[in-house]
């Protein structure tokens, strides 16, 4: 791309990888013999990306150290998930995180519930007498699932984390009819949801709205649609270029498919993704 | 490795406020250790 390394001053002039690249290529910064492979969504049609990580436990301590910091601490609360494809499919990043999570509650409940809507609403139910913070977890259509089943009784008072994607399941739709639904469903006054993905080791969180606030680790940059050199780090509506300062073993600098908006403090909002990029579904047909 | 047994520990300890130092370091780390692709051969049918 003709960048000299010692000439980049700032955060627009670093070049970013495209995302791709994870999907063909062992894309690692250094010779390390991998932990774990984690792996994208994805059909029998589509390569997986693939992100060779060296350090399972640094994943899962920092994972933690980014929920906590927009949270609070996991310790004494129930984390309940409903993520089937992810489970069926393996290798999936999202699930060791929540995986981790449920370990650092010191929770009794069992955590991941495949189709057992029932078994989950009772374990919710007995988080909520016990007075416990719960957090759910789901992927969207799973979600709408069992938004056919509970009442908003049940589910007042929780924190609800829509993980993103229908995976054929059932038809898209914009965010805001989604998190209306859900909202009205689970008696929720806000969706909540995580920006990441099996290319980074950091996440975003939104506590409603669609609107991410940037992590220690993570932050986005604006590229514009026609010209994918030209990066902004100033408000800004464009392509979504993500540095992801935890990725230290991969590559830190990727362009992603995705199309955003990047408000002056920092926070960013994900409007959907670039047309015919892969429908992979992680908060990213939800625009 | 100096710089990486660092930089990972400093993670922790990072703000907002000091992000671009930290990814401008970074920068000039991954690109002098060369990000390394190696072509990962598809699985049979795709």
């Amino acid at each position: 791309m003709g960048c000299e390394p010692n000439k980049v001053q700032s955060l627009e002039q670093i070049p970013f990888l495209p995302i791709e690249f994870f999907k063909g290529q062992e894309v690692v910064s250094r010779a390390f013999t991998p932990q774990a492979i984690f792996k994208s969504s994805g059909t029998t049609q589509q390569n997986r990306s693939r992100h060779f990580v060296a350090d399972v436990s640094f994943y899962k301590q920092h994972a933690q150290l980014l929920f906590e910091d927009a949270y609070g601490p996991l310790a004494g609360c129930v984390v309940l998930a409903l993520l089937p494809s992810y489970l069926e499919q393996g290798d999936s990043s999202l699930v060791m995180m929540i995986d981790h999570f449920i370990k650092a509650t010191g929770q009794t409940e069992e955590g991941f519930y495949l189709h057992n809507h029932n078994d989950l609403r009772e374990a919710l139910k007995s988080a909520k007498a016990a007075g416990k913070k719960v957090y759910l977890f789901g992927v969207t259509y799973a979600l709408l699932d069992l938004a056919e089943e509970i009442s908003p009784e049940e589910g007042e008072g929780i924190v609800l984390f829509e993980t993103g994607g229908m995976k054929g399941r059932r038809r898209e739709m914009i965010r805001e009819e989604l998190h209306a639904i859900l909202s009205k469903a689970f008696g929720v006054a806000a969706i909540h949801s995580e920006y990441g993905m099996t290319e980074l080791l950091s996440q975003a969180y939104s506590q409603g709205f669609g609107i991410f606030q940037p992590s220690r680790t993570l932050r986005i940059l604006i590229r514009d649609v026609n010209d994918p050199l030209a990066v902004s780090a100033v408000s800004s509506s464009g392509g979504i270029n993500v540095i992801d300062l935890a990725n230290i073993d991969s590559c830190a600098f990727i362009e992603t498919k995705d199309l955003g908006k990047l408000y002056s403090d920092g926070s960013f909002e994900v409007l959907g993704r670039f047309d015919n990029s892969d429908v992979r579904g992680c908060n990213l047909m939800v625009g | 490795m100096a710089f990486y047994n660092s930089f990972k520990s400093d993670l922790a300890l990072l703000t907002q406020e000091n992000f671009s130092d930290a990814a401008l370091a970074l920068f000039q780390y991954q690109a002098q250790n060369n990000i390394i692709y190696k072509k990962i051969p598809a699985p049979l049918g795709l």
